[in-house]
């Protein structure tokens, strides 16, 4: 059965193409006419204004001045710009010298309403501007308010350091120590700051943009690192301090909400694994064993964010965990078959701490799953372990992992040794499909195949037909619960309400 | 002047040399692609912003930065389009930030459209704002998505490429910003 984001996606793309209608696609879908009805009708009001366009005088005119901007040749300015800032004050009187610059920008600011800023935006370490550009960022610091504010402009200057150093790959490498280091010092502030937040909900939002500004800045080093190889060391450090940066946020985050947390750290042991691979496939080893190193990190992380998990979010951690850690194996696997015998024993030590995540995630759901007194109603969460008891035996079954296929195995009974019910329906039944037609309502769950670390339970009038992995699916009009996880690194989350409770004769 | 509909793969097709050529520094190419490219990139900036102003500036800092980061553009990995929209994205996020004014999401924007009489005109019209409003108020993968999907016409795979994600992913952000879109508007029929 196909995810119902999959079913109206394509339903949306046909309807556009014009080879369906709303109709033709309501009727192809039957069980699903309530849920996707709306979404379509609204999906078809969403289109294109496309006659908004530029003037074309204005747009003329708009391009020479955007040619001569890019054209202009950068003018040299005097060395001695800095001393006129600091109104020739001596360099031994550093502080006060620093002092007076701020506040002669802060003048000269006002007066020329930031067209001396904007004039250094441009420059680089060692030129001339380049101290009156980052003297502005302090001067901006200094004046913004609130740490979730600093923050931003922290993390909003972090980036300007790493384009200076984009900038200077082509020409002077040498240069970019002082990028690095002010990139050190705004990403270090921000983060301060931002553990220092103490509204729960402005720390929240403040952490989202701010981790996905980090991961921005990540993928900025990567795209650098690939254009300039040899430029591997100014580029890896900064790197590191983007995943330092984001390891130490990944931590706060951990505090507020430990299931994104892990989702956020899972998504990228994901991405640095599939840079590994792309890098083993090209042959650029060094790239390559550089990220299987930035993965390592996120992998430790990743199981001590799932040691600290308990109740539900554990459950629901070490499903996602499993499911990842599937891709990333298979991702290192790949890579291990790509690698020179030299790097073999690295890969195989990640290949090891993986293998190590995994398993650890597969004990913490099997502890989590099997809580005493569930009465075979599903959990809702995790890989669709469930567990039913009723006629003595401790009879259960479950869906050990993503595209299992139905083979379910016996975890619990009273003496430790389940049975495994309908044994022989189970094979090609498709442990851990929710959407089937017709049949028993029973506890289902998709179980992602592609990276998927999102969770959505979604209201569930899904029949599943077979022997569901997930459990319960006992008699005919039973109500279950359902779980659609959402596929392919997602990394959201939703909630929605309804799923049915379950309602099991379990003897 | 050239006009880009829908996907972003066809111009793209079209255009990969002058980014090429403009990667290498020529202006007069980069010049060619701002022809090309920049009635979608101010269209897309209008129809967030909701200012005729500060679309056309905010273009220009599109423009400009694109201009700079294009030696590191690979067009192996997002279509030209859909990483100018990155960029414009980022930008206008930062514009937000700087603002700290939610005007844009009761300001209402002249949408044309070829309506067959006034009550039409004034149907549609009303529709499309609500729709604008809702979209607004996504959270910014979700309202990223719906744009590039549903405004400027990208395959799921092209934005797939330019935000980094899986198209599972991008199906799935679609499904949950069309569920949201339906609560902002109220769950009723648009």
């Amino acid at each position: 059965m196909e995810k119902f984001e999959l079913i109206l996606t394509k339903c949306i793309e046909d309807i556009k193409s014009s080879k369906s209608t709303i109709a033709d696609c309501l009727e192809r879908y039957p069980s699903l006419r309530s849920e996707l009805q709306p979404l379509l009708e609204l999906a078809l009001h969403i289109h294109e204004p496309t006659d908004i366009k530029l003037d074309n005088q204005y747009k003329q005119a708009a391009k020479t001045r955007l040619l001569q901007q890019i054209t202009r040749p950068k003018e040299k300015t005097s060395r001695s710009f800095g001393d006129i800032l600091s109104l020739g004050i001596p360099r031994r009187f550093a502080p006060v010298r620093m002092a007076v610059s701020v506040i002669v920008i802060v003048i000269i600011l006002s007066l020329m309403g930031g067209g001396t800023a904007y004039a250094s935006q441009g420059s680089l370490p060692g030129e001339i501007l380049y101290p009156v550009k980052t003297a502005t960022e302090d001067t901006r610091l200094f004046f913004t308010g609130g740490g979730a504010a600093k923050a931003e402009l922290n993390l909003q200057f972090a980036r300007t350091r790493l384009e200076e150093m984009s900038k200077l790959a082509s020409g002077n490498q040498q240069g970019a120590a002082p990028a690095i280091t002010r990139y050190r010092k705004n990403l270090k502030a921000a983060a301060g700051q931002i553990s220092n937040i103490t509204d729960s909900i402005a720390l929240k939002s403040t952490l989202d943009e701010a981790l996905a500004e980090i991961a921005n800045q990540l993928a900025y080093c990567d795209s650098l690192l690939d254009d300039h190889p040899e430029y591997a060391g100014p580029v890896n450090e900064a790197a590191s301090l983007s995943i330092k940066t984001q390891l130490d946020l990944l931590q706060v985050l951990e505090k507020q909400d430990i299931v994104q947390a892990a989702q956020i750290n899972l998504n990228t042991m994901q991405n640095r694994l599939r840079r590994a691979q792309a890098k083993a496939g090209e042959n650029q080893f060094q790239i390559m064993e550089e990220a299987l190193a930035q993965y390592e990190q996120f992998n430790t992380l990743g199981e001590e964010i799932l040691q600290a998990a308990q109740g539900e979010n554990a459950q629901e951690i070490a499903g996602l965990s499993e499911d990842i850690l599937l891709e990333c194996l298979a991702n290192l696997d790949s890579i291990i078959q790509k690698a020179p015998e030299q790097y073999q024993p690295v890969i195989q030590s990640h290949r090891e701490s993986a293998l190590r995540f995994q398993s650890q995630a597969h004990q913490k759901r099997q502890q989590q799953g099997n809580p005493d007194g569930n009465n075979g109603q599903g959990n809702g969460q995790g890989n669709g372990q469930s567990y039913e008891q009723g006629d003595g035996t401790g009879t259960s079954y479950s869906a050990d992992s993503p595209g299992d296929n139905g083979q379910g195995s016996s975890v619990e009974g009273n003496d430790g040794q389940g049975n495994d019910l309908n044994a022989d329906q189970e094979n090609g039944s498709g442990a851990g499909s929710s959407n089937d037609s017709q049949g028993d309502t029973g506890q289902g769950q998709d179980s992602p195949s592609e990276g998927d670390n999102g969770q959505e339970n979604s209201q569930n009038n899904d029949q599943e037909n077979g022997p569901g992995a997930g459990g319960s699916n006992d008699s005919p009009g039973d109500n279950g619960q359902g779980q659609d996880s959402p596929g392919e690194g997602d990394n959201g989350q939703e909630n929605s309400p309804g799923a049915g409770s379950g309602n099991k004769s379990g003897g | 002047m050239e006009e880009n509909h829908y996907t972003a793969s066809g111009p793209d097709t079209a255009s990969t040399a002058l980014v090429g050529q403009a990667a290498k520094g020529d202006a007069g190419a980069f010049g060619r692609l701002y022809d090309i490219f920049a009635d979608r990139i101010y269209r897309h900036i209008y129809y967030r912003t909701g200012n005729h102003d500060d679309a056309k500036d905010l273009m220009q800092e599109v423009f400009t930065r694109a201009w700079q980061a294009l030696p590191k553009y690979k067009k192996t990995k997002t279509p030209f389009l859909g990483w100018l929209f990155t960029i414009a994205h980022n930008r206008i996020i930062d514009y937000y930030r700087a603002k700290k004014d939610y005007a844009y999401l009761t300001d209402e924007i002249i949408i044309p459209d070829h309506a067959p009489g006034p009550e039409k005109l004034a149907e549609v019209q009303f529709t499309q704002q609500a729709v604008r409003k809702a979209i607004l108020q996504l959270p910014g993968d979700q309202q990223q998505v719906i744009i590039l999907s549903f405004i400027e016409g990208f395959e799921y795979h092209e934005i797939a490429a330019a935000l980094n994600k899986s198209e599972g992913n991008i199906r799935v952000i679609t499904h949950r910003a069309l569920k949201k879109m339906r609560e902002i508007m109220g769950g009723g029929e648009v």
